[in-house]
């Protein structure tokens, strides 16, 4: 596997979604490869800082009642 | 990077004593309305946050999330089994923020910036980001950093936001992305790899011109 091809599955790589004989190839490809490790490594990065950057939210707990009492009116009557 | 995948859900006790997520719309959809509690437990805050980083308006959100928990209460005898829920639900909520956009013209959750495209611009980064001012080493620099990253990623064109959004924030794989975003997979991986090349830009990582094009 070359450098090209390794860029071709690297977010599948990094993500762990490759099949099994194609992440082999890529490990042994990134083993000898220095500047698709260092691409890797900042991909990771910025995948990484993405994550962090943005926490989930906490679901107003009116929210939860809002659907409910709507699903509970369409139980009552279908055509609500 | 393989602990990137999450478990398919925030609560899992036992996977072995947990149904699936397929079995109990199967359930729905026969007709034990009391199925639709646990899907809603189990993508609630899922659905809610997707939602809420497309949308600003707080009613907003909460209108379209309701909607699609609607739509999969009263459409679940539409569900094909043989297919996955989270892929269904999430093209559910797609589609809501999508009318939504159309609706009110607005796509952006933040910011008023247009997304900017390939040329010359690209390469300016956002006012408010300016060089390592971005990195965040407090907590209000992480709020700050955490404002701007709205902003950033609200600036993509649409459909690589989408994708970003389904891969980084809600873990889906990129193939359950593809299903949702009806395209095939190797354009979702184009996607992830122009946005994530603009992410980089602007973020200021790796200043020196990427090893792939990024």
């Amino acid at each position: 596997m070359d450098c090209k091809a390794v860029q071709q599955v690297i977010f599948r790589f990094i993500y762990g979604e490759c099949d099994s004989y194609t992440l082999q190839k890529v490990k042994e490809h990134l083993d000898v490869c220095g500047a698709c490790r260092r691409e890797r490594d900042i991909i990771q990065e910025i995948l990484t800082k993405l994550k962090d950057g943005l926490v989930e939210e906490p679901v107003p707990e009116s929210f939860r009642q809002r659907v409910m009492a709507r699903v509970h009116a369409i139980e009552a009557d279908p055509e609500f | 990077m393989n602990q990137m995948r999450k478990d398919e859900s925030p609560e899992k006790p036992n996977p072995k004593l947990r149904i699936s997520d397929e079995e109990l719309v199967g359930r729905l959809a026969a007709g034990d309305h009391a199925a639709f509690n646990e899907v809603f437990e189990r993508y609630h805050r899922q659905i809610y946050n997707f939602i809420k980083k497309q949308v600003a308006e707080r009613e907003s959100v909460e209108d379209l999330a309701q909607e699609v928990f609607l739509r999969v209460f009263k459409s679940a005898k539409n569900f094909d089994v043989e297919k996955k829920f989270s892929s269904w639900i999430y093209k559910i909520a797609l589609n809501e923020v999508k009318r939504h956009w159309k609706r009110t013209g607005a796509r952006q959750t933040f910011s008023l910036n247009a997304p900017l495209g390939e040329d010359k611009s690209d390469f300016e980064r956002a006012d408010l980001i300016e060089d390592e001012r971005i990195l965040p080493d407090s907590a209000t620099e992480q709020a700050l950093f955490s404002q701007n990253l709205r902003t950033l990623i609200d600036r993509l064109p649409e459909k690589q936001k989408t994708v970003v959004l389904l891969k980084v924030y809600q873990e889906l794989t990129f193939e359950e992305i593809a299903e949702i975003c009806d395209c095939p997979l190797s354009t979702v991986l184009s996607r992830m790899r122009y946005a994530v090349n603009k992410l980089r830009r602007w973020l200021g990582i790796g200043e020196e011109a990427g090893f792939y094009g990024l």
